[in-house]
């Protein structure tokens, strides 16, 4: 019994400092910016996504996102759209809610999640993934018409693929890849999940009809962007606290991998800057992410970060920067940043989005 | 005897899990500056501390520091430079001027700075340095500012018991100071089991200009302490505890009010005030490396480097932190002060290079 006891207590204590690691416990976050730093009227419940437009200067935004909280359904989705024309200064900073136009829209079961875009016949399309009131999945097709501005529903695509969507990118004319972050419907089988360390993350590729499976076993994929001008696909891998490079195949159904950043933090979407560099909204301490997102009503808050990943030209190293970390006091739980003009827009899972000016690029 | 086996298992595990944790071997250190930073030529061996004259513009650097390490006497040189703040930013080289020492009494040889601080005395500025000589004895150098050279003029050494282990001092009126003495080991060997057994061996005193007065004893490293003279404020970094005491001054200069403790969750080394009275440090995130890079001076082993704001409310209860400056060790290793002037920003380092930011907007900081 007595040689029993010890590798139990070795294993309990292991196992402590495995939840106490993986919950980032022990982490002090330290506040800064790259410049002045606004709150954004508008997307109160949040800024899941963004998608910058960059011939245009605009961004879309996701707000209202639904994720394994069936019993949150009294929050209204919605699509904002921001200017980063507008002038800085005094004024408030607004992002402008986009109605939604189309006869098979169903407004009372839109929670947006994830985003992109793609450019059909000279309109830009976006492709968002969807909650329903009960978790239920589908990626809503909108074009958007500026005259409105509003959003012009097209379709509803729907497939067993669609396991737990969480984030999408464009790869051409209705072509997505899409990542499902996990298996489990519930928070408590989510949480299961996690705690077990069970890889149920795909990416499968959605070539306009069918989709096909890219890779599995991983560990949460979220965030994924890709970079059109050298055919570079990244995917964040959340519960491991890091970032693939892939090479996508010329028929998109498989990927080669290039390298594997350690970021150790846990980053959630992924933003590609003209310059090539990925940026990605983390959160830092995961406990205290945990808390506020389980809880996007009440006044918790979790810490934000957002780093930026510079590649070599190989795509096999990186370095890798924080233009921006806060305690989650002035911004709380982010998922995203999108950099446009020597501006930074943080959204959050669902609490509001910030801008920040850039004073120089030597901070980024 | 299967309890006892238990008890020690869990122990043990509590001991590693507490070495890890101060080690810092966890942490991770992201990149980030508040404007484009240059290395500034002059003080290849260090910059440990930095004390800034901000009516001039320009700042007095130690550099040189033997600290535990009798044996680096011979090949380490012990020097002080003079940065000019209002030198032109651009693309030439920042330089920062070694000052030439003055005095017959002055031995050279058996000079390294380490803290230092300064007062105004008859218009002239005089400063005070620690210094450890090459068999690690100490003493606190004071020196005139002669602008004209520019050199300093040695004017004396002084040399007391309570000189245990100083680190750094603060002067708070015509030679008198308040100083640190970070432990009381004289060796890297005993330094070691000093921290690992947890023992406070740090002490603060008053040095009235005569004489001596312990101020504080039982702390844990004692190390960067600054005065605000405006709002008669004393700050001490408590190296090994990660965190910075906020104190007012009486009278008599020999007591001191607790007014609040700040955790930093980091190691910070020298405190500097800044005019709107906030309170910046040069910190070393992980300070498992801090120890590899600072205890081989001479190779290319470097530790990350951080700056840390402390901006205090009005009654020094609560205070907000922020992060200026953080790097790997790539850019500069192994910080250990920090000055600010004029939207610029200075970051010593013990014993590798000196470095020098912009800040395009006070929002960065």
């Amino acid at each position: 019994m007595g040689k029993l006891i010890i590798p139990i207590v070795i294993g309990l204590c292991a196992f402590a400092w495995r939840i106490y690691e993986s919950m980032d416990m022990g982490r002090t976050i330290y506040n800064h910016r790259p410049g002045v730093c606004r709150q954004v009227h508008g997307p109160v419940k949040g800024s899941e996504d963004i998608e910058v437009i960059r011939s245009e200067g605009i961004a879309f935004v996701t707000s209202g996102l639904i994720y394994l909280q069936p019993t949150r359904a009294h929050v209204e989705g919605k699509m904002f759209l921001y200017d980063f024309n507008q002038k800085l200064g005094t004024g408030q900073l607004k992002a402008k809610e986009l109605p939604i136009k189309g006869s098979n829209f169903d407004q009372n079961n839109f929670h947006p999640h994830g985003l992109s875009h793609w450019v059909v016949n000279g309109v830009i399309r976006l492709y968002v993934i969807n909650h329903d009131d009960d978790f239920k999945h589908s990626i809503e097709v909108f074009d958007y018409d500026p005259s409105g501005p509003s959003l012009i529903h097209k379709k509803s695509l729907k497939h067993p693929s669609f396991i737990r969507p969480n984030n999408i990118v464009a790869v051409g004319a209705d072509q997505l890849i899409i990542t499902n972050d996990g298996v489990a419907q519930t928070e408590i089988g989510n949480f299961f999940e996690i705690l077990s360390g069970y890889k149920g993350g795909t990416v499968y590729f959605w070539d306009g009809k069918e989709s096909h499976q890219i890779l599995s076993g991983m560990g949460a994929p979220n965030g994924i962007a890709y970079d059109i001008k050298t055919n570079k696909l990244f995917i964040s891998e959340v519960n491991y606290r890091r970032i693939h490079a892939y090479d996508l195949a010329k028929d998109k159904k498989s990927v080669t991998l290039l390298s594997t950043v350690n970021l150790y933090s846990a980053c959630d979407n992924l933003f590609l800057d003209s310059d090539g560099s990925v940026y990605s909204g983390c959160h830092s301490v995961l406990i205290e992410t945990a808390k506020s997102i389980g809880d996007c009503d009440g006044e918790a808050t979790s810490p934000s970060q957002v780093l930026r990943i510079k590649f070599d030209s190989e795509y096999k190293i990186a370095s890798v920067s924080e233009p921006y970390s806060n305690d989650g006091k002035e911004v709380s739980g982010s998922s995203i940043a999108a950099l446009y003009n020597n501006q930074m827009l943080i959204g959050t899972v669902c609490k509001g989005l910030l801008h920040c000016e850039v004073t120089h690029p030597s901070v980024l | 005897m299967g309890k006892i086996l238990v008890a020690v298992t869990i122990a043990l595990c509590a001991f590693a899990w507490k070495m890890y944790e101060s080690l810092d071997l966890r942490k991770t250190v992201y990149n980030h500056r508040p404007g484009i930073c240059r290395q500034v030529h002059g003080p290849v061996k260090g910059s440990e501390d930095i004390e800034l004259i901000r009516s001039e513009g320009i700042a007095f650097i130690t550099s040189g520091i033997l600290y535990l390490q009798p044996y680096r006497g011979d090949i380490v040189e012990g020097k002080m430079f003079l940065y000019d703040f209002n030198q032109k930013l651009g693309k030439d080289q920042l330089k920062a001027k070694e000052l030439p020492i003055k005095g017959a009494s002055f031995d050279q040889n058996n000079f390294h700075p380490h803290g230092l601080t300064h007062w105004v005395v008859n218009g002239v500025i005089r400063l005070y340095v620690i210094n450890h000589s090459d068999g690690f004895k100490h003493s606190v150098e004071v020196f005139d500012y002669d602008p004209s050279g520019p050199a300093l003029i040695h004017k004396k050494s002084i040399k007391h018991a309570s000189f245990i282990r100083p680190n750094d001092l603060a002067a708070i009126g015509p030679d008198q100071f308040i100083f640190t003495n970070d432990g009381v080991t004289q060796s890297e060997m005993g330094n070691l089991a000093e921290i690992l057994s947890g023992y406070k061996g740090g002490s603060v005193y008053y040095w009235d200009g005569e004489d001596s007065q312990v101020i504080f004893s039982a702390m844990a490293a004692p190390n960067g302490i600054a005065y605000d003279v405006k709002n008669n404020k004393l700050f001490i970094s408590e190296i090994n505890y990660r965190r910075v005491h906020a104190y007012t001054v009486e009278k008599d200069k020999k007591t001191l009010t607790h007014l609040s403790t700040v955790d930093l969750g980091t190691a910070c080394d020298n405190l500097f005030v800044d005019s709107d009275g906030s309170v910046s440090s040069g910190c070393h995130p992980v300070l498992h490396e801090a120890a590899k890079s600072i205890g081989d001076c001479e190779s290319d082993v470097t530790s990350p480097s951080q700056v840390i704001r402390i901006k205090f409310d009005k009654d020094y209860k609560t205070a907000a932190i922020s992060e200026p400056y953080a790097n790997d060790g790539k850019e500069v290793s192994g910080s250990s002060a920090v000055a600010f002037h004029n939207n610029q920003m200075l970051v010593g380092t013990v014993c590798k290079g000196l470095l020098h930011c912009e800040i395009p907007d006070p929002a960065v900081l």
